[in-house]
């Protein structure tokens, strides 16, 4: 079934700098997996990048396919964004920038 | 090198392990087969064109390369195409069953996790990379960081430039400040300045 509803999160810089890496990605797992949208300023290095892929593709079948994770950066010259999002039957996102303002478009079907 | 060997003028012998990294479908494979075939006169995987053809790490051993009074005995490993997700539904575009198309995929996710811990055992790598198309995507960027961070040499072979449609130079201006060498891994053209590069690292 697909997610009657879906919720996007937004993790500002300062949050994501206090947290401990370990339980950031475990907190990661468990919004993916929940079918949540997590839009982080900045974004992850590519340890943490490597690290959260090898916990999500563990949850993988026939309808949780794994993650997606974009980086906008086009829309601002200062500003980065992440999205990580869940690539599965029931949802996916496509992202349109333009200059100072970026759209996430999510689309969910439940005949996919 | 050590005295007894400058003294009777033998070559350095360095024990190397490379790894093969990328995307699905950037021809890692045909790659190994192309150096292990003219090096040990064997091919070792299999390429069909089905996506993540390889599920499992391949190791090559002794595969003795000599190059500038140096001789590299290198360890190959042929690592599983790098994806954030496996959806089984791709399989069976090229007449898997679902069930078969499912079991592919668990067996995918399995040799995906293989080759992300790869990342802490090579000396140095290799990132193959399809000069067909635009190589911007989070797999080559977490690659690149995650080599960066540990300090593991790499070479970005910008491959199949046999095709018409390859744009090695595109790669090489989005990769600028890295090493990127245009290769063929089907024809072998380059091949050997891709060994030399790897040969030039290994000091």
């Amino acid at each position: 079934m697909a997610p009657e509803q879906v919720k996007v999160e937004y993790v500002t810089k300062e949050y994501l700098k206090k947290q401990n890496e370990n339980s950031f990605i475990q907190y990661l797992v468990t919004k993916i997996l929940d079918g949540s949208v997590i839009v982080l300023e900045g974004g992850l290095n590519p340890v943490a990048q490597a690290r959260l892929l090898m916990e999500v593709l563990n949850y993988i079948n026939s309808r949780f396919f794994g993650i997606d994770m974009r980086t906008i950066d086009n829309f601002s010259k200062k500003n980065k964004i992440t999205v990580i999002y869940p690539k599965s039957r029931d949802m996916d996102l496509r992202v349109q920038e333009s200059a100072g303002r970026f759209s996430l478009i999510i689309h969910v079907d439940s005949f996919r | 090198m050590g005295l007894l060997q400058k003294l009777f003028g033998r070559t350095e012998s360095i024990s190397v392990r490379i790894g093969i990294f990328g995307e699905v479908g950037a021809g890692k494979t045909t790659l190994v087969n192309y150096i292990t075939r003219n090096y040990i006169g064997v091919e070792v995987g299999k390429v069909t064109g089905i996506p993540h053809e390889t599920r499992e790490i391949k190791e090559i051993e002794n595969v003795l390369i000599r190059h500038d009074g140096k001789e590299l005995n290198i360890t190959i490993v042929d690592t599983p195409g790098l994806a954030t997700y496996i959806d089984y539904r791709e399989f069976m575009k090229y007449g898997l069953s679902e069930e078969e198309a499912i079991e592919r995929a668990k067996e995918a996710t399995k040799g995906v996790v293989e080759a992300l811990k790869e990342f802490e055992k090579v000396d140095v790598a290799i990132i193959v990379v399809d000069s067909t198309k635009l190589p911007f995507n989070q797999i080559n960027a977490m690659l690149i960081g995650n080599l960066e961070i540990r300090k593991i040499p790499f070479i970005i072979a910008a491959n199949k430039i046999d095709r018409d449609d390859a744009k090695p130079d595109v790669i090489k201006e989005i990769f600028q400040n890295k090493p990127v060498v245009p290769i063929s891994a089907l024809t072998g053209e380059n091949v050997d300045k891709l060994i030399e590069e790897i040969a030039k690292r290994m000091r």
